[in-house]
């Protein structure tokens, strides 16, 4: 970040990431139905290099809440990752592009995740516990692309006043 | 990005759409192809259960069942625990209680020497294979 943090950032970030934990948790009963997809899309979009910030104190955040585990390093990446390939497509304006985007990551959340089990238990540990869990990607790519279709302008209309 | 833009857009979408189904249909694909499916018919298997006190359970049983769960109510472990979207999330084995939140406990579940990479109701049991189910303390 070039320039420094005004109060104003902090007090806004610290909105933007109660606002990604709430619906984090809001929505935890739902196996793999999430809205931190579409809102860290939303972030990326709108408020630019303080998703960088906002990303930190989330993961920060979870690992405290739930404890550090493998699930946690895999974040660390998955997450970042979501922004990056976000803030490369910052130029398109289609809504159809960011819940596209939201559905294959859902899609392809579990073989994001699966790679620490390359390196623990090798490429057939890695492999079967992506398989296992194809079902709920499936349930997460198809529910991230429904719900950013329906929300990301709404959403949008809200950040864009921040 | 204008309001226009967001409604109309053409039909770009499109490609994106028909890469989404065509990840789709290929994991589903992959799914159907690799993983486990349950076999019908007698099978020899043990189980060990590794209680809170480290003390080993060694049940050796001959079973129709498909799954753990059932296979190990064959052998008359009890099993209880909480039905979720991800099938039972079992607390309690032989009645011995683990609970993350409660006692930072779980119940580990191996196949071998790997672990179970479904839940209990919905892990395949296969002939010959030894299935472990374990009293964790959370590190």
């Amino acid at each position: 970040m070039k320039r420094k943090l005004t109060t104003r950032d902090i007090a806004e970030m610290g909105v933007m990431i109660a606002v990604l934990e709430a619906a984090k948790h809001a929505l935890a009963f739902l196996p793999n139905v999430e809205l931190v997809t579409l809102l860290i899309i939303l972030y990326t979009l709108y408020f630019q290099e303080k998703i960088c910030y906002v990303l930190s104190a989330f993961l920060l955040l979870e690992g405290f809440w739930y404890g550090i585990g493998i699930w946690w390093v895999m974040y660390l990446y998955v997450w970042p990752l979501l922004a990056w390939v976000t803030y490369l497509l910052r130029k398109k304006e289609s809504v159809w592009v960011f819940s596209i985007l939201a559905g294959i990551f859902g899609l392809c959340f579990g073989a994001l995740c699966c790679i620490p089990y390359l390196f623990l238990g090798g490429i057939r540990t890695a492999f079967a516990w992506w398989i296992a869990g194809i079902p709920y990607d499936l349930v997460h790519g198809v529910s991230n692309l429904i719900l950013c279709r329906a929300l990301f302008l709404p959403l949008k209309n809200v950040c864009k006043r921040g | 990005m204008s309001e226009s833009a967001n409604k109309g857009n053409g039909r770009k979408w499109i490609p994106a759409a028909l890469v989404f189904a065509a990840i789709a249909v290929i994991f589903g694909g992959i799914y159907l192809r690799f993983s486990p499916a349950a076999v019908a018919g007698e099978k020899n298997i043990t189980i060990e259960v590794v209680d809170d006190k480290q003390e080993t359970a060694v049940y050796t049983l001959k079973t129709d069942a498909e799954y753990l769960k059932e296979a190990m109510e064959d052998a008359g472990i009890s099993v209880t625990g909480t039905t979720s979207e991800y099938g039972l999330m079992v607390d309690t084995v032989n009645g011995v209680y683990a609970s993350y939140s409660e006692n930072g406990a779980y119940w580990a579940f191996y196949e071998g020497d790997d672990y179970c990479n479904y839940g209990v109701d919905q892990q395949v049991i296969q002939d010959g294979k030894t299935y472990r189910v374990v009293y964790t303390l959370a590190e």
